[in-house]
């Protein structure tokens, strides 16, 4: 049996890996009790929410673990690779709202890792 | 909001677990009848409801005379603050405690939890010259930027007030960014505390 993903799963993802793919991103940062994790599949997505918005589109909330950098710049740069990979991908019509929030500063990549 | 909500669960639980062990006395007690068996009767003998009916009924006739007693009052008054304290942590929605940056044109949020926030702050105020240590308490506004208090222990050798100001300095970009109120306090580090 085969199960292809919903858009707002792909959206997830594609978040995700636009997300951790931007220079002084760290990682996602998955909350305890499941909060702002999606389900893609049989991944499980910790760092973003994905839900319907206002509009057509649906709204992507990512937390990050970021390196100390300025902040207000970081999120632009968070904000256009997911929109850029989403239109890559097809999906431009699909993003609505991008949220982004650091959850955590961490000196070092492996800090956030350990 | 967290006490209150974690005596609501608390509460919520004790009363959950009393609750199913009434129910199932009172099942168990519904299989039988007759006064020697497992029957109604035999349960309110056992929990002398009887007896308990008697001290109530004397109870609320006291209370309904003219002058009830102190204790009385009290209970009640507390029971009514409980009540209101368990409305308050179960309807109260919790409330991320987050400092809002910006909202884009598009409605798009940049917003921080407040360790972050801490974490930058205390780094940039450690850097000050004769600042040995840094404590950081940050508290978001409703709705956009919020307060930071810190405190900066600084070495004997250095003026508190230099120190204050080069600390305000150092954290100017990080405030300005966040709409943060910056509130920098000073005090002498523990003895053997050093400049890193």
């Amino acid at each position: 049996m085969t199960y292809s993903l919903s858009t707002r799963e792909q959206l997830a993802l594609i978040a995700v890996r636009a997300a951790t793919g931007v220079e002084g991103v760290v990682g996602m940062h998955a909350q305890p009790g499941g909060v702002h994790t999606t389900q893609a599949g049989a991944e499980r997505v910790g760092g973003v929410s994905v839900v319907a918005g206002h509009g057509e589109g649906f709204d992507v909330t990512l937390c990050l673990s970021a390196l100390p950098v300025p902040l207000h710049p970081l999120a632009a740069r968070v904000r256009s690779a997911v929109r850029s990979r989403a239109q890559i991908a097809g999906l431009s019509a699909a993003v609505g709202v991008v949220d982004v929030r650091f959850d955590a500063v961490v000196d070092s990549p492996s800090v956030a890792r350990a | 909001m967290i006490v209150l909500r974690a005596v609501v669960r608390l509460v919520t639980f004790v009363l959950l677990v009393v609750l199913a062990l009434a129910g199932l006395a009172i099942a168990l007690a519904c299989i039988g009848t007759g006064e020697n068996t497992l029957s109604l009767a035999w349960l309110a003998e056992q929990l002398r409801l009887a007896d308990v009916r008697d001290e109530v009924g004397g109870f609320l006739d006291n209370l309904e005379g003219a002058s009830p007693p102190a204790l009385a009052i009290l209970g009640g008054l507390g029971a009514v603050l409980l009540g209101v304290v368990l409305l308050v942590g179960l309807l109260v929605p919790a409330r991320e405690r987050l400092v809002t940056l910006e909202t884009t044109g598009d409605g798009g949020r940049l917003s921080a939890r407040r360790r972050p926030l801490g974490q930058i702050a205390g780094t940039l105020v450690e850097q000050v010259r004769g600042v040995t240590g840094a404590s950081t308490k940050v508290r978001p506004g409703r709705r956009t930027g919020g307060r930071l208090r810190i405190t900066a222990d600084r070495t004997r050798t250095a003026p508190a007030k230099a120190v204050e100001q080069s600390s305000k300095e150092a954290l100017a970009e990080l405030t300005s960014a966040f709409k943060l109120r910056a509130r920098v306090r000073s005090r002498l580090g523990e003895s053997g505390a050093r400049v890193q």
